[in-house]
């Protein structure tokens, strides 16, 4: 019986890569469309993990002339800096923990460098946010003139990077946020201090007013345990002049909202185009009860039970689904995977791979769906069929 | 092994004049009995296939009972059923009746593969009736590629390799040339009288009389004398 | 020639132009704004010639000099294998892309060419498989 199933779907190749087809369309929706859904999901969370701080305070100026909300997607806040001396008055004010500084600088597509790309420094002494992340990225000592890269900076370690005509030799490449973090270069202070005056001599940084070493472009704060960061951001806001502190939670709150506005419209569509196909794949196989009538006349004449018969139909269903979910998922799986990046850019929200254990359930469970599927659009007609009477079908000659 | 029909009736949904429906067969007592070839002859129409189909347990009768050695061949059980068919009941039904992805020998052998009964030596006796039907160059063909003449014989092979006590055959020799019809004529006889196998042809040609042992005449969905 | 033959030499043919005018359009290298080439230019420029030949080399055996002779039929498939393999290489190891993995040569270009050219070099592969069954049987 199993070799029979097996004849019959390699003697009529047409029909069987037919069924094959869209049972592979059938997974790569509710695969593809799952993967897609988890990978924003991840990249979500990833964010907030990345975030760390309660409150980032910027340059007022940067405050109007960037989306906040999208502040860490895209990278970094742009050419707009603030006084050492301003930092100290953040430092004042109550209910603040731990502080730390940040320096931004964009670098330009030109002679200059070899890529266009955001640099970020930071110092390892007060940091809590990008060296946690460094040490689960298992680096090494970040010393002054070395870059770390993100993980979506095409260079690997030993290479160098060329910014404002300075080679910076990369000491280690960073696991994948999902966020404009990843296109990203992380630096120590002095480092990115010597690459803002580098700048300025080739005159790509205007905006820096005054002393490098006196300069910064955000200021990210921990608050204390019990104090809200509402109050923190709000009493920044009012005492602080020519800065804007935002909390954090706003920005991921954004996110996830944007998120779920499109979770529900990716998950209505993945809805609707696998019913779409599973009704294709009902109408295939019942449309194919009709052909093949002869054929399982000739079954029962041969003395098959009609159990036997609803057997026969459901296992071809069932070796059909199986391969094309098969090849459904790992098509999934490497049209995601390859096209992760045009796809992250596409949608504007974070966007991470998920864990293999995650993939893994995803995989098994549009596998799992799949493989009923085939033989669920099968069952009506295997019934159908088995109920016909033989002597009728072979009496219509 | 004997085939009992007892007042066995089938009518289709046919609108003609007053009534919805017309009988096929109607009200019909019929046996077959072992080693012996019964033919049954009549006018298009007349009700033949339906009650070949009835007798080999393919068609179940609107009314009466069809038993084989007492064995109702219509009973609750379908599994049964099929089981009991596969095994004691072998049919050439009129159209065509073989898997169309299969080849010629695999056609053959489809009876026994299905009744779990192939034996070792299964291929070669399949071989020997293709070479003995003229058809042993085409085995590994596809039915897509034979002509009704040489289809009718695969599952004429078909039947016999079953080695089932009864042997139903509608228009046997239908397609075949004079020596292909003699040599299947040959065959069902041999099996009626050597093998003891209990034989049913229904027949529009007179060639097939010269083999049998009674001869039945259908009409209008009744038996009468030949 | 068989029908599935046909089928499979006039797939691979479609699959190596779309690959062609796709390496040409829009799966092409990096373009900036303000109009000059990326460094990824010769891995676009490459992939288009190279996927070009190899619709060329997929329709080569319908031709009825190449189609009669089993022998000269494996060639184009065989040729056809290897410039995949070296096709799938451009983006990246032959030729050198830009260095942000969010570019346009990178997220799109790159893999496209690559799942293309392996499918390509799947029917490349049963394309010279079946050219040699027919020698066989010839």
């Amino acid at each position: 019986m199993k070799r029979l199933a097996v004849k019959n779907l390699l003697g009529r190749p047409g029909r069987t890569a037919a069924l094959f087809f869209l049972v592979l369309l059938l997974s790569l929706t509710l695969c593809g469309g799952g993967l897609v859904l988890s990978s924003l999901r991840t990249g979500l969370g990833s964010l907030e993990n990345r975030l760390g701080a309660d409150v980032i305070v910027m340059p007022a100026k940067a405050a109007l002339k960037t989306d906040l909300d999208t502040l860490f997607l895209q990278g970094t806040i742009g050419p707009y800096y603030m006084n050492m001396s301003t930092v100290d008055k953040i430092a004042k004010t109550e209910g603040i923990s731990r502080l730390s500084t940040q320096i931004f600088l964009s670098s330009m597509r030109a002679s200059c460098c070899s890529i266009p790309i955001q640099v970020i420094g930071f110092d390892p002494e007060s940091d809590f946010t990008v060296s946690s992340w460094l040490k689960e990225s298992r680096q090494g000592s970040l010393d002054e003139g070395r870059l770390l890269v993100g993980s979506r900076v095409n260079a690997n370690p030993g290479e160098s990077i060329k910014l404002y005509n300075i080679s910076c030799p990369v000491a280690g490449q960073l696991q994948p946020t999902g966020t404009g973090l990843d296109t990203a270069v992380y630096c120590t202070l002095p480092t990115i201090r010597t690459l803002m005056t580098a700048a300025e001599d080739l005159g790509g940084y205007s905006s820096i007013s005054g002393d490098p070493s006196e300069t910064v472009s955000a200021v990210y704060i921990k608050v204390k345990e019990g104090v809200d960061p509402k109050d923190v951001a709000d009493s920044i806001n009012v005492h602080v002049r020519k800065v804007k502190a935002v909390q954090t939670r706003s920005v991921i709150t954004t996110v996830a909202d944007s998120l779920s506005g499109l979770e529900r419209i990716l998950t209505l569509l993945i809805i609707a185009a696998a019913v779409l196909v599973w009704l294709v794949l009902f109408a295939a196989f019942t449309l194919m009860t009709g052909e093949r009538k002869k054929e399982f006349a000739t079954l029962r004449l041969c003395g098959l039970s009609r159990g036997r018969l609803a057997g026969l139909v459901f296992r071809e269903a069932a070796i059909v689904s199986l391969l094309g979910s098969a090849a459904g998922v790992g098509l999934s799986f490497l049209l995601v995977h390859a096209f992760s990046g045009a796809l992250g850019n596409a949608l504007g929200l974070p966007f991470l791979l998920p864990s293999a254990g995650t993939a893994a359930t995803l995989a098994l469970a549009a596998l799992f769906g799949c493989l009923l599927a085939g033989p669920l659009a099968a069952a009506v007609s295997a019934r159908k069929l088995s109920r016909a009477d033989t002597g009728l079908i072979l009496r219509e000659g | 092994m004997e085939i009992i029909a007892k007042g066995i009736s089938k009518r289709f949904f046919r609108k003609a004049g007053e009534s919805n429906y017309f009988f096929a067969v109607k009200e019909c007592d019929f046996s077959l009995p072992e080693a012996a070839v019964t033919i049954l002859t009549g006018h298009s129409g007349s009700g033949k296939t339906t009650l070949l189909s009835m007798l080999a347990g393919l068609l179940a009768p609107d009314a009466g009972l069809v038993s084989a050695d007492g064995r109702n061949l219509y009973g609750p059980d379908d599994r049964e059923n099929s089981a009991f068919r596969g095994r004691h009941l072998a049919v050439v039904p009129q159209g065509r009746a073989v898997l169309d992805t299969l080849n010629v020998l695999d056609n053959c052998l489809l009876g026994l593969r299905l009744a779990g009964r192939e034996a070792v030596d299964s291929i070669a006796k399949a071989e020997e009736w293709l070479d003995r039907f003229e058809i042993l160059p085409l085995r590994s063909a596809m039915p897509r590629e034979l002509s009704g003449g040489e289809l009718r014989r695969v599952m004429l092979i078909r039947a016999l390799m079953t080695e089932a006590e009864v042997l139903f055959a509608d228009e046997p020799t239908a397609d075949l040339d004079e020596e292909n019809t003699e040599k299947v004529l040959e065959a069902l006889q041999t099996a009626a009288h050597q093998q003891q196998k209990t034989i049913l042809i229904v027949t529009h040609e007179n060639e097939a009389l010269k083999i049998a042992d009674r001869v039945f005449r259908m009409n209008k969905g009744e038996i009468v004398p030949a | 020639m068989k029908r599935s033959h046909l089928v499979l030499h006039l797939s691979t043919a479609a699959l190596a132009l779309f690959l062609c005018i796709g390496t040409a359009t829009f799966l092409g290298p990096c373009v900036h704004e303000d109009g000059s080439a990326g460094p990824c230019s010769d891995a676009g420029t490459a992939s288009v010639l190279l996927s070009g030949v190899l619709a060329v080399l997929a329709l080569l055996p319908l031709l009825p000099p190449v189609r009669r002779s089993p022998l000269m039929s494996v060639v184009p498939g065989a040729a056809g294998a290897i410039l995949s393999v070296i096709l799938f290489l451009v983006p990246g190891v032959l030729c050198r892309l830009c260095m942000m993995s969010t570019m346009h040569c990178l997220s799109v270009m790159q893999p496209a060419v690559r799942i293309l050219s392996a499918a390509l070099f799947v029917l490349f592969l049963a394309s010279v498989v079946s050219n040699l069954r027919r020698r066989k049987a010839a």
